[in-house]
């Protein structure tokens, strides 16, 4: 038995001053780099402090940064990734543009609503269905990018147009119209200004309502994922999807709500995108999918699920902004920008990848 | 030297004073192992008696034991696969090693199909085929093209014998070769396998069946915590002495177990049917009782245990729980009941590895530490505590990753896991598989003590000391079967559970 004890105990040593490492590599280590890129930024132009310049920063990350909690479910799930939220984004902006008559609050219900049908269907299909998760929201993707442009011939809906062009080519106006011909009426021109205006909106000291709201979302999910019930149970089916089902845990269930979180999160930065692009199109959310996942896992969430958590995200996300800004101060181009934040995606999902095969868990 | 000049040349395979050290224990201890040419050699022993360590070892898994092996009288280390399928060993595993979706022929030529011009020959490969399937009577009957996946678990088998069978092996190693197989497919195993005999192959045959072993066995060795107990020739062996040999003389347990009170029955199943895997089940579990459940493997036991814990469904039958008639629908539904499965599978389905100690005891009391949707971890401190203490599980850091320790504290954070729930039926699958003695002492303490307490208790094991020292009864099962229970009243020792899983009837106390 003392035999036994000792055994464990040196083990135990070796092991601790590794996992104490990693530990703060993978909680802190985010920071740190951040701290490296507030130094690079000192160093690129003076204005890089200025508040301007933060406000700046931040309001350019706040749609990345909702997109990021929602999709930081699915990956803490342990599913990898939600391919659907491009799509996702775009079809809210879309249904929030035409519901945008009723006015502010029934346009983000709309999309909200949308939003979480899609996640429902992909949570069923992955969940009960067990279908590979990136295969099918890839699949869905494709399927609501068809959607979109099919159902409005492939136009662009401007939200201070709506009327004009989606009852020609649009089929939810029309069905809208004949639930209430009253519809067609509503002059959309104060409409349109308010819902453009959401991304125009700032509190005092010009924080954007886009912040604000990216804020509250990352709060809400910070308590849902590390602090309910429902979180501590996605801790345990994310870490290993098996034991989670055999500790009376309904695991399914749980995949499911996580993609339905994923998609209701995309719908809200679908919002907003549109309201700052002033125009609903299928492209609106491209790249989110991708720059999502880079955020989440440098923030310290591993892509085998079950680690990290949404204080990271927020670090993965504004690490994001730094870069696109510090590279914009130095005048780096747009194209040559892409490259680099393809690279670094790469390099990030390597090394989580690496950590995964060392999981045995190599499927990634 | 001379003399052992002579000596090994009688010998296929000739392995001498061979030992394996794992961290920990000495799986292997100076065996000496020797099989004739065309000769067929049973090797048995209970579950870590170092059987399937002394196969891996000639398999060529390690490259680290100790000692001296002579195959055909040339002395070769088994350092490599590679090196022992060149001396001419042949393994045909339990689980058998085939690639589902590819064809019959690719799976017997995987590694080495023939080519022309660089690219496949279709016809020699079919041809080269059907000569190997020639080995095992299987030209005519199955076609080369044939994908796997269509091709049935015996006959599968076969064509993994006739792939071993087509490099000409000295030496073949079967693990287990029947388990999954039917009765008449068995004799069609055993004519084949008098078969390879006859080519002068030595065979070396393991398996848990003592049936079996009389049937088709020209000797046996018996292995026993990591020594050779003897080497004999089959016919001049009793049953009875075999399982004396694989058990041992155990010292009388004294157990220091007092009078517990055995309250109501607290759990009946009738007809309880999982098809394919358990038929008609029937028995009576009772408050404070620890009932044990024996069988060979593959008799269902596992599968029996999935059952009553609501992870496998109950096709067939009635469950009462405390009288209650439920439907064990689904596992989160019966850890409410409180009836909780403790999986065999600790890595697998019982421990998150990659969690903390903590998350993973309390990751099935979720429910019960949150309130209003949120979880406080600080309700469960005081329950993890008072296991922690009970369980001497060391480290005592609840936050510490749970694959830093060692197995037998991880099977103690299983069972606290299990424990927190505060079960009324606790349904544990081999306990202290895989763990230290110390800890074993330890978890069959808590287990004592947990029925004293009013815990009912299924205990599913392959450890027969185990069995009888906890066990106020014992349940045999085979093939699926429940045939009979044995009382303590009559006597329980590991021999008599041992051939009671074995199907002898005499050792039962009650026949179903």
């Amino acid at each position: 038995m003392s035999s036994d004890n000792s055994a464990s105990v040196v083990t135990l040593k070796s092991n601790t001053g590794k996992v104490s490492f990693n530990t703060i590599a993978n909680r802190f280590g985010v920071f740190l780099m951040i701290a490296v890129l507030l130094v690079v930024g000192a160093f690129a132009s003076p204005r890089f402090f200025s508040g301007a310049n933060w406000l700046n920063i931040l309001s350019a990350v706040s749609i990345l940064g909702m997109v990021a909690v929602g999709v930081s479910f699915v990956i803490y799930c342990g599913k990898y990734g939600d391919m659907s939220v491009p799509m996702v984004m775009a079809l809210s902006g879309v249904i929030s543009v035409e519901f945008m008559r009723y006015g502010i609050v029934p346009s983000f219900l709309g999309a909200v609503a949308v939003g979480a049908v899609i996640g429902l269907i992909n949570g069923i299909v992955i969940g009960k269905l067990k279908v590979n998760a990136i295969i099918w929201t890839l699949a869905m993707n494709f399927i609501l990018e068809g959607l979109i442009r099919w159902s409005y011939h492939g136009t662009q809906i401007y939200p201070d147009m709506a009327t004009a062009v989606t009852y020609k080519t649009g089929f939810l106006l029309p069905l809208m119209a004949k639930l209430d011909p009253n519809i067609m009426n509503i002059d959309l021109t104060m409409r349109a200004e308010n819902f453009n205006a959401l991304a125009q909106t700032y509190f005092a000291g010009g924080i954007p309502l886009m912040l604000v709201v990216m804020v509250i979302i990352m709060i809400i999910g910070y308590f849902i994922q590390s602090k309910s019930s429902y979180g501590n149970k996605l801790k345990v089916v994310g870490s290993n999807y098996d034991v989670g089902n055999m500790s009376g845990i309904r695991a399914t269930t749980i995949v499911m709500l996580a993609f339905m979180i994923s998609s209701i999160c995309a719908s809200f930065a679908g919002v907003f995108i549109t309201s700052v692009n002033k125009v609903g199109a299928f492209y609106v959310g491209a790249g989110y999918d991708f720059q999502a996942v880079t955020a989440i896992i440098l923030g310290g969430m591993s892509l085998s699920g079950g680690r990290g958590n949404i204080i990271g995200v927020a670090g993965g996300v504004i690490m994001l902004g730094l870069i696109t800004n510090i590279l914009n101060l130095f005048g780096v181009g747009t194209f040559t920008q892409k490259m680099i934040s393809g690279a670094i995606f790469i390099v990030v999902v390597a090394v989580n990848a690496n950590s995964l095969r060392k999981l045995g868990k190599d499927d990634a | 030297m001379a003399d052992q000049e002579t000596d090994k040349s009688q010998f296929m395979l000739d392995m001498r004073g061979v030992s394996k050290q794992f961290p920990g224990t000495l799986a292997v201890d100076k065996v000496d192992f020797q099989v004739k040419a065309g000769e067929v050699h049973a090797l048995m022993g209970e579950n870590g008696a170092g059987k399937s360590t002394l196969m891996k070892m000639l398999a060529g898994a390690f490259g680290d034991y100790t000692g001296d092996v002579y195959i055909a009288g040339e002395a070769i280390r088994l350092s490599t696969p590679n090196t022992a399928k060149q001396a001419g060993v042949a393994m045909i595993y339990q689980e058998l090693t085939i690639a589902y979706n590819r064809s019959v022929q690719e799976n017997i030529f995987a590694g080495n199909i023939p080519t022309k011009h660089r690219l496949v020959d279709k016809a020699a490969l079919r041809r080269m085929t059907i000569d190997t399937l020639k080995l095992v009577k299987l030209d005519g009957k199955v076609d080369p093209a044939t994908p796997m996946k269509n091709i049935s678990q015996h006959e599968s088998q076969l064509i993994e014998i006739a792939k071993a069978l087509k490099d000409e092996p000295k030496v073949l190693v079967m693990d287990e070769p029947t388990s999954a197989l039917t009765n008449d497919e068995v004799e069609t195993m055993y004519s084949l396998i008098r078969e390879v005999k006859a080519k002068g192959i030595a065979i070396v045959y393991i398996s848990h069946h003592l049936q079996e072993v009389f049937e088709i066995a020209d000797r046996v060795t018996v292995l026993r915590d990591g020594k050779r107990i003897n080497t004999c020739n089959v016919k001049d062996v009793t049953k009875e002495q075999l399982v004396e040999m694989m058990v041992g003389e155990k010292l009388a347990d004294f157990y220091k177990r007092t009078n517990k009170e055995i309250g109501d029955v607290i759990l009946e199943v009738e007809n309880l049917t999982h098809y394919g895997f358990v038929h008609g089940a029937s028995f009576h579990l009772r408050k404070g009782e620890i009932l044990g459940l024996t069988g060979l493997a593959g008799s269902g036991r596992t599968e029996l245990g999935r059952v009553l814990g609501g992870i496998d469904p109950m096709n067939v039958g009635t469950y009462k729980l405390e009288g209650e008639s439920i439907k064990p629908k689904d596992m989160n539904y019966m850890v409410r009941k409180g009836v909780a499965y403790l999986t065999e599978n600790r890595k697998k389905e019982g421990l998150s590895l990659r969690l903390s100690a903590q998350d993973n005891v309390f990751s099935a009391i979720i429910p019960q530490l949150s309130r209003g949707g949120f979880t406080f971890p600080g309700r469960g401190t005081k329950t993890i505590n008072d296991l922690y203490e009970a369980l001497h599980v060391v480290p005592n850091d609840k936050k510490i990753t749970v694959s830093n320790l060692s197995g037998g504290n991880q099977q103690k954070v299983l069972l606290a896991k299990w424990m927190a729930t505060k079960p009324k039926v606790l349904i544990l699958d081999e306990p202290t598989r895989g763990v230290d003695v110390g800890a074993k002492k330890l978890i069959h303490d808590v287990i004592e003590s947990l029925a004293a307490e009013g815990v009912s208790v299924l205990l599913i094991s392959s450890d027969l000391p185990e069995l009888v020292q906890l066990s106020d009864r014992i349940l045999v099962l085979q093939n699926g079967h429940l045939i009979g229970e044995m009382n303590k009243e009559d006597g329980f020792s590991d021999k008599k559970v041992l051939l009671a899983a074995n199907g002898e009837r005499s050792a039962l106390s009650v026949e179903f």
